[in-house]
């Protein structure tokens, strides 16, 4: 415990902040921190030490927001499904409320709506997205989480970049 | 691209205070849900067991090796007759 506790300290600020970026609600990130912490602590005996610890927890934490965004999904399909269904109308099908704490009230609305269509991006753009322009890693530090060459997140990078101002542009075109 | 630049306005926050004792509670009840060492040695032993003891039945012949033919044995054991005569006249 006291090697955990020790990376706690040291790594809860990086994987709450990464869990909002992905998730934009609080709570939801709260749960996903513990949920990250949780899996760290019981993977932690079998770290080998191949890649540095921050590498090994981002990708953790990376792996189980992508997990919790598909099961998000899933959950809409089958609401969606029941919905259809006679009597039984009352099953949410929106999303969780956009409660990012690091969003100051005057950005909020411009913010939700980048977010969401960050959102839409397939997920390797997205996690180079974040990670580069919101937990300001540089392309060798993402080519070491996404286990790539560099030159694959640059063009990662760039394709997301591309997507994100089409996207843009097709919402403020309507 | 300025709608892009509004990523730099979002500020890193600190992670709530009572995180830690939620998550050492998940670790507690994790590891007192999960069954003692001995235990699963134990499983994994009698799966083994239960195993091996299969692959021997496959193994070993179905019949005795005394009689190669099942129907032989039974029909010796249960003193059938073996022909075609419905009614034997004993003398």
């Amino acid at each position: 415990m006291p090697a955990f506790l020790e990376i706690y300290d040291t790594h809860q600020h990086l994987v709450f902040n990464l869990c909002l970026h992905y998730l934009q609600n609080r709570h939801d990130a709260e749960e996903a921190t513990q949920d990250v912490f949780v899996k760290i602590h019981a993977k932690l005996p079998t770290f080998q030490e191949k890649s540095s610890l921050k590498t090994w927890i981002y990708r953790i934490a990376i792996n189980h927001c992508l997990d919790v965004l598909k099961s998000r999904r899933r959950q809409k399909r089958f609401a969606f499904v029941l919905n259809l269904l006679p009597g039984q109308q009352d099953n949410p099908l929106d999303p969780p409320d956009f409660d990012h704490p690091g969003v100051l009230l005057e950005d909020r609305e411009a913010l939700e709506s980048l977010f969401q269509k960050i959102n839409e991006l397939p997920e390797n753009q997205k996690t180079a997205l974040i990670l580069r322009y919101l937990d300001d890693l540089s392309p060798p530090e993402i080519a070491e989480i996404l286990q790539c060459s560099v030159k694959a997140v640059e063009s990662l990078l760039q394709r997301g970049k591309h997507n994100l101002e089409k996207k843009l542009g097709d919402s403020e075109g309507r | 691209m300025e709608k892009f630049d509004l990523l730099k306005k979002v500020r890193k926050v600190d992670a709530p205070p009572f995180l830690l004792t939620r998550i050492q509670a998940r670790i507690r009840r994790n590891e007192a849900e999960r069954p003692p060492a001995s235990w699963q040695w134990a499983g994994s032993l009698a799966f083994g067991l239960l195993l091996l003891l299969n692959a021997l039945a496959i193994k070993q012949p179905a019949t005795p090796s005394g009689s190669s033919d099942p129907s032989e044995s039974l029909v010796q054991n249960f003193q059938l007759d073996q022909t075609n005569q419905l009614y034997v006249e004993q003398n």
